[in-house]
């Protein structure tokens, strides 16, 4: 759920590096949205260890109170900035072809967020490439990681630093909410489907593809918006999935092997 | 000026719509939010907020209307379906429920947001208003929602009030409410369309993306100043409607300002205040007595030191000058001498060109502190089979905490003795 | 009773945790000879795991320290395997049985650098020592608690240490497993490897240990089993805990006194 924390969380950050910059500039929107997402984390575990408050109503109190915040700033400058309630929630993935990156010599390179999310996507794949086996032990073990020496937090703060980037990353183009649909939908999906690790980061990103394309059609066929009709997709994939698993659970089809207890 | 004595005359029946509207749904929302927050299902509430969206506009895709009523259904189900949903979800599979709830939460908004763009698209007139339902708009409310919102209010009030003892029973022990025979499914159940009612009844004027917050931030914060569940949801219920007059307020002064979001901020500002001011319970609080309990520690080793000067050269109302008091054990002079500056403030010592010596309120305090030291180093030798030179750091903290009556209980188990285990007399009062 | 090893492997001195203020262990002294099984002992709730935890550096020590070979745990990491309760982890885990216990390998090939066919080839040999090769490309899901104890077990000794600090590793598994655990331990010791059990069958416990140490929030004996494991030491330490530490340690808690002047 701290996914859901931080793609609420990073909202005002984002308006105000709008109202500080003037601009869709993506730079100081990154780090905008960067310092809430990651003062948002820090008041999460803040008001938990220190004001003894129970993890579900610090995640809850800290999100929603910096969401009002972005809202609430929108609505105060509204008239003066290029950036809406609407485009918050449904994000403005059908202008990404007109939100062109022109060089100063008038040279025109392309739609800028799809640079901008290829880059991200590399940071990203790299950090997992990278820190692969560390992310899985602290994920698994966090005490046998500790008593390995591998810092268990250091290592938490860098996925909520990826986990971060992503959503700020995505926030244009698909709003705020709907991001969380893509962290947590394609990933839980290819859990249901594998026991592998690696096999379930190569389902996940190929869900994310698959979401994608479909959900996209479906939008230009209902001529709705394409965020929520990915998420939509997402979920209908889940479900399939899940029901199909069900479905052979019952009939007592051998493929699932039942758990040993004790 | 004006503004203040216009709003506060409520002769403007939209002042009155919205200032109404507001408290009866923010204190719907914090009464429910109480249990919620106390049963630990705070992201449940988030959930159920954002899966009311798609009922809302499904309604009006049925419809082609805003009917209220048929809306509220619409929202019902859905709201339920999420929580169903959620729950078959994390049972029956190895997803886990913080997974399911996030998942669940942004497919069903997902789907609304779907619904209301299709809806947008095929330039239904009075669709005009449907997407207030998202961030919502106080403003809108007029007479008849007003009318609704009483009746969920009532409502919510009336079983909250019968079922107040099984919801609290469920939310502190769930086994034993179970044991006893109390339909925990079922309450649980009635909680889940509480929840979803409450989360109906913001709506329009909060919105559903923060619906989340009028539940569960006036309860936390609440949770902070009370220990009684009773207590507890009417302080909630308290800053809950503190929170719908203030957003209402700040809407009406400044037009541009919309009413939710003010409502969030203002309930967050609440608990934020109580996170950390909350006597007993707040960081603050907290961090004053153990500053305290610092003071009070310096202070007593302060007067050991006149003891152990006393035992020494065995008179124990001797004046002692700084230097004296310092070399008995390894201190901070500073801190000493604040430490002398209030015990004689206290009463316990006194003072003459810079030479301090003990009263007689002090010499027994002092005197105790030394007891209690070394009837703590014989309990632990005794009973602990510590080593007798391995003691003495852990009587340095307890002899500054142990009260009368353990002090008693001690003396008792040790069959009141003389000598410590290093065969110093132990002093007797 | 306290009975010191002379050259130890193993050091608590002084050793008072606590937890949220409240005191679970009060001055802790003992060390361990090498060589040695030593059984961890006690009632429930008398910090047989907190112990091992504390040693471990996983959670905080208030006062008195811990040294391992005449070492702080930082210098000899290496040397030291910590396994968890088997509980502690999540066996729904997309990983494999010898992704598990390449873990154990994980302090030794460090950060950057992935696990290589040596490291491969000797988790092969420490899951064939435990009975547990023909598994390797299993998913830990589909394990029986024996089984997953066993796999646990492979990953301490992929470690290669000196030290192993075990936390209750018979808890809840069949009789064969707890015989050929008990069976590898005694091997591992003959190679003059040092093994600490946290333990909780009494029945066992002279057949399993040669040291004991005998826990009930105090230190109450530790040596060797035949001088400690004697009526009169168990009724101290099972005999009820003693009520006016427990009444001390909750007035520290509810009083939030300070554990040490600072």
């Amino acid at each position: 759920m701290v996914g859901d924390a931080i793609s609420h969380a990073v909202l005002p950050g984002i308006v105000i590096a709008f109202l500080l910059s003037g601009s869709r500039e993506t730079l100081p929107m990154l780090l905008g949205a960067g310092a809430t997402g990651m003062l948002a984390t820090f008041l999460i575990e803040y008001f938990h260890r220190r004001a003894n408050l129970q993890t579900d109503a610090a995640i809850g109190v800290t999100f929603t109170f910096l969401f009002a915040v972005g809202i609430i700033l929108i609505g105060a400058y509204a008239g003066q900035v290029d950036l809406d309630q609407d485009c918050v929630l449904y994000g403005e993935i059908a202008y990404v072809p007109i939100d062109l990156w022109v060089t100063e010599g008038g040279l025109i390179l392309g739609p800028r967020p799809v640079y901008i999310l290829s880059a991200v996507l590399l940071v990203v794949a790299l950090f997992i490439k990278i820190g692969y086996k560390e992310l899985k032990l602290t994920s698994f073990d966090p005490a046998f990681a500790s008593a390995l020496g591998i810092s268990t937090a250091l290592w938490h703060y860098l996925l909520m630093a990826a986990v971060s980037l992503a959503t700020v990353s995505s926030f244009e183009s698909v709003g705020a909410i709907l991001v969380i649909a893509f962290l947590i939908g394609p990933p839980a999906t290819a859990y249901l489907l594998t026991h592998d690790l690696k096999y379930m980061l190569a389902i996940t990103a190929a869900l994310g593809i698959f979401i994608a394309f479909t959900g996209y059609w479906t939008a230009y066929w209902l001529n709705a918006s394409i965020a929520g009709c990915m998420a939509v997709v997402t979920g209908i994939g889940f479900a399939a999935v899940f029901a199909a698993q069900r479905l052979m659970k019952t009939k007592g089809s051998p493929a699932e092997p039942t758990r040993a207890i004790g | 000026m004006q503004d203040i004595t216009d709003f506060f005359s409520f002769s403007d029946p939209n002042v009155r719509y919205v200032v109404l509207g507001n408290i009866l749904l923010s204190a719907s929302a914090a009464m429910v939010g109480a249990f919620i927050l106390l049963q630990k299902k705070a992201l449940v509430g988030d959930a159920v907020s954002h899966a009311v969206l798609p009922g809302v506009c499904a309604a009006f895709l049925f419809s082609g209307s805003k009917n209220t009523a048929l809306m509220l259904v619409g929202a019902f189900a859905t709201g339920w379906l999420a929580l169903i949903t959620i729950d078959y979800i994390a049972a029956k599979s190895k997803i886990k429920k913080d997974a399911a709830i996030g998942l669940v939460l942004s497919v069903f908004f997902g789907a609304g947001m779907v619904m209301m763009t299709y809806i947008q698209q095929s330039g239904n007139a009075a669709q005009s208003g449907l997407d207030h339902f998202i961030f919502g708009n106080a403003a809108t409310l007029v007479g008849t929602d007003l009318l609704v919102f009483s009746v969920l209010a009532a409502v919510l009030l009336l079983v909250v009030g019968i079922f107040f003892k099984a919801f609290a029973l469920v939310a502190f022990d769930r086994p034993y409410a179970e044991a006893l025979g109390y339909p925990v499914r079922r309450l649980d159940l009635l909680l889940t369309s509480l929840t979803v009612l409450a989360v109906v009844t913001g709506i329009t004027a909060v919105g559903v993306v923060l619906m989340a917050a009028m539940l569960v931030t006036p309860a936390a914060a609440a949770r902070y100043w009370t220990d009684n569940i009773r207590r507890m949801v009417g302080i909630s219920v308290a800053f809950g409607v503190f929170a719908g007059f203030a957003g209402a307020y700040i809407s009406y002064v400044a037009p541009a300002m919309p009413t939710g979001p003010w409502m969030v901020v203002v309930s967050s500002a609440i608990a934020f205040f109580s996170f950390f001011f909350a006597p007993r319970k707040g960081i603050v609080p907290r961090l004053y007595t153990q500053h305290k309990n610092r003071q009070v520690i310096t202070e007593e080793n302060t007067l050991k030191m006149f003891y152990h000067l006393g035992e020494r050269n065995s008179h124990f109302d001797g004046q002692r000058s700084l230097e004296e008091l310092a070399s008995t054990r390894e201190v901070n002079k500073t801190l000493l001498k604040t430490a002398l500056r209030r015990l004689v403030a206290k009463g316990l010592l006194v003072v003459r060109a810079n030479q301090w010596a003990l009263t007689a309120a002090g010499y027994q305090k002092a005197m105790r502190v030394v007891r209690l030291h070394r009837l703590w180093e014989l309990y632990l030798t005794k009973y602990m089979d510590i080593a007798s030179d391995h003691v003495h750091d852990d009587a340095e903290t307890i002899e500054h905490i142990l009260t009368p009556e353990l002090e008693r209980e001690l003396e008792h188990q040790l069959g009141y003795p003389d000598k410590d285990p290093h065969d110093t007399k132990i002093p007797k009062t | 009773m306290i009975i010191h090893a002379q050259t130890p492997v193993l050091e608590v001195h002084d050793l008072t945790v606590t937890y949220a203020r409240k005191p679970v262990l009060w001055g802790v002294d003992f060390t361990l000879p090498a060589g040695c099984i030593a059984g961890i002992v006690g009632p429930n709730g008398a910090g047989k795991s907190t112990l091992l935890k504390s040693i471990m550096g996983l959670i905080p020590v208030s006062s008195g320290y811990v040294r391992l070979f005449d070492h702080p745990l930082d210098e000899v990491r290496h040397r030291v395997s910590y396994v968890p309760q088997r509980e502690s982890v999540d066996w729904d885990f997309p990983v494999s049985v010898l992704d598990v216990v390449l873990m154990g390998r994980y302090g030794k090939v460090g950060l950057f650098r992935n696990t290589g066919a040596r490291d491969r080839a000797i988790a092969q040999d420490c899951l064939d020592k435990v009975g547990m090769a023909a598994f390797a490309k299993r998913q830990i899901s589909q394990l029986s608690g024996g089984q997953q104890q066993r796999v646990f077990l492979a990953r301490a000794l992929a470690q290669e240490a000196d030290l192993y600090l075990m936390d209750e590793p018979f808890a809840g598994v069949d009789a064969a497993t707890e015989q050929a655990i008990i069976k590898l331990l005694r091997e591992m010791a003959a190679a003059k490897k040092t093994i600490v059990v946290v333990h909780h069958d009494l029945q066992s416990v002279r057949a399993y240990f040669d040291w004991l140490v005998l826990l009930n929030m105090h230190l109450v004996a530790a040596g060797p089993t035949e001088q400690v494991f004697t009526e009169e030491m168990m009724q101290q330490a099972y005999g009820g805990r003693l009520s006016l530490l427990s009444q001390v340690s909750d007035v520290m808690e509810k009083r939030a006194f300070p554990s040490r002047e600072d």
